[in-house]
């Protein structure tokens, strides 16, 4: 078990209940935008979503899933 | 080769790694997130070797990429995917890495979601997007594409490679990457699940029983699984192989294209009569195996520029030279940057005028941290040889031929240097050994003068060179593999204007 610590989430400090057991019994907002790392550079949609696909492309048309699939 | 039964390692550089860290375990973060690296793939002796210098293209995905993104899921949206695929064909690179996180575990383990994701992916890449660069020159250069996928915990980080095409039924589509090496200021390896194989009872093994009051278990488990590739076995190298093996070194590539002559006798550890006439690379392996019960040394007897001495030199995790030109020094300098492999380079020189002086030599290069042999701020390698070497083989012959003596090359004959070459292979065997034992910072240029008593020595910490920006070699060549060939003499565009020779009259003049 990870040891307690608190979350920093959208600048606020959020305290992870000391009855949590699970991560669904940790209080998340549902507007995070984001994190910010060390360097800052993290990729907009924009980035990519806009690039023209070449006469050709065979496109992936699967969402890409990680994780749990909590 | 079958998927599952391939040695596959991945070399970061350790920017890309912090960053990669600091982007899926973020104090405060508490959701999964998606970030994607473009690489490169190199088949090298010592199996699949993927290189992920800091230079490579890095994506960390924003919370807009993904149509979802909770504490144990995250969906990449298909346009940005495509987006980013549509960019990656165009390039050359060879080899896409993906990364998420499972922040909230210690350790890292790869889920059935990703199982069957990486699974759904690959057969795109195999059935779709490789058929497609194929059919499609436009959209990019057709080429395999290798696939890889990384998970960060905590604690550890999981990764591996997957491939559809090479599933067979029983077996799975995916091959764990075994070693994740992070090139930093000393050896360092990320922990990785499974874990690395450790030896156990190192006490009492009573070959290395006396090292074990001095030399962590930790270090000893590194150097016995690292490759040491040495180039150059002649005076120097025979000694610096010595020192290696008896530290505790075990596996070792050799490669050297000259023989033990007479006058070699004088300075060749453990050189005997019976030994003129035999290849230095062949004999010096002979000798190693005879230290130690389980060394592997593989000896090549050919030119360092010959294709079978290259290919066996990118697959190893360090490279020592013992050479005696700046031309051989000048592709090593390209070996260590293009697969980011660290260099530790031993060097002697006496001088006879005004009196005579007994100098030795250590410089190293670790790609990405340390400037190449050619910015270092001081002056290693004599451009105007390389040139030389490059251009006119009988120029190099003649070069060689002096030895040695720096001042006076056309006078005097190679001397008697074993005494000189003991105190430079010691200086150079220590340092590697530092380099992973990490008891003070690695040294980046040690010189000592016998006469004048004198040692300076720069490392780590009292000055921290970086590479050069205006270096072309380390912007350019720095973990690029062989996207970028290496220099080699007999392509050499100079040499097919300057040198009458075949070929085969070459390949003889250097073997």
């Amino acid at each position: 078990m990870a040891s307690k610590k608190p979350l920093i989430i959208n600048g606020e400090v959020q305290e992870v209940p000391s009855d949590a057991k699970t991560i669904a019994d940790v209080a998340l907002p549902s507007d995070v935008t984001s994190v910010i790392t060390r360097d800052g550079e993290i990729v907009p949609r924009s980035r990519f979503a806009q690039v023209p696909l070449p006469q050709g492309f065979d496109a992936n048309l699967s969402q890409t899933n990680k994780g749990r699939g909590a | 080769m079958d998927a599952h039964t391939r040695n596959v390692s991945l070399r970061f550089g350790a920017t890309l790694y912090e960053r990669m860290r600091a982007f899926h375990l973020a104090p405060g973060k508490a959701h999964e997130s998606l970030s994607y690296a473009w690489a490169r793939a190199e088949e090298t002796a010592a199996g699949l070797r993927i290189l992920l210098p800091d230079s490579s293209p890095y994506f960390p995905f924003s919370a807009d990429c993904f149509t979802r993104q909770s504490a144990g899921n995250v969906q990449l949206r298909a346009d940005v995917l495509n987006g980013m695929l549509a960019e990656f064909a165009a390039t050359d690179f060879n080899c896409i890495v993906n990364v998420h996180d499972h922040w909230f575990a210690q350790e890292a383990h790869f889920s059935a979601v990703d199982d069957e994701d990486d699974a759904r992916f690959d057969r795109y890449l195999r059935e779709q997007f490789e058929p497609m660069l194929a059919t499609y020159p436009h959209i990019g250069p057709a080429r395999d594409i290798v696939n890889v996928s990384i998970v960060f915990a905590q604690q550890s980080l999981a990764a591996r490679l997957t491939n559809t095409m090479h599933a067979s039924c029983t077996a799975a589509s995916t091959t764990a990457i075994e070693l994740v090496t992070v090139l930093d200021n000393h050896w360092r390896t990320a922990p990785i699940v499974p874990a690395e194989r450790t030896i156990a009872a190192v006490a009492n093994d009573e070959e290395r029983s006396r090292h074990a009051e001095f030399i962590p278990a930790s270090t000893v488990n590194a150097i016995e699984r690292v490759t040491v590739g040495l180039v150059g076995c002649g005076g120097l190298g025979s000694i610096l192989a010595e020192s290696l093996v008896r530290t505790g070194f075990r596996k070792f590539v050799l490669v050297d294209d000259d023989e033990i002559e007479a006058t070699n006798l004088n300075r060749w550890q453990g050189g005997r009569l019976q030994d003129v006439g035999t290849q230095k690379a062949y004999t010096l392996a002979a000798r190693m195996r005879g230290f130690a019960t389980d060394v592997q040394v593989t000896a090549i007897a050919t030119a360092l520029d010959d294709d079978v001495a290259l290919h066996a030199l990118t697959g190893v995790d360090v490279l020592c030279g013992g050479v005696d030109n700046d031309a051989a020094r000048w592709l090593l300098n390209h070996v260590s940057l293009q697969y980011m492999i660290p260099w530790f380079d031993a060097g002697v020189a006496i001088t006879t005028a005004p009196a005579v002086d007994f100098a030795s030599r250590y410089f190293s290069v670790l790609p990405g941290i340390t400037g190449c042999a050619m910015c270092k701020g001081v002056d290693l390698i004599d451009h105007h040889e390389v040139v030389d070497e490059y251009a006119d083989a009988t120029t190099q012959r003649a070069r060689r031929a002096a030895g040695y003596v720096i001042d006076q090359p056309l006078m005097v004959g190679t001397p008697s240097a074993y005494l000189l070459n003991q105190l430079a292979a010691s200086s150079c065997a220590m340092e590697v050994l530092n380099y992973f034992a990490a008891w003070r910072p690695t040294a980046t240029l040690i010189q000592k003068s016998w006469r004048a008593d004198r040692i300076a020595r720069a490392d780590r910490e009292n000055y921290a060179e970086v590479p050069s920006q205006s270096c072309a070699l380390c912007s350019t060549y720095t973990g690029v593999g062989s996207a970028l060939a290496l220099p080699r003499r007999n392509r050499s565009v100079l040499s097919l204007f300057t040198s009458s020779q075949s070929p085969h009259e070459k390949e003889m003049s250097h073997g």
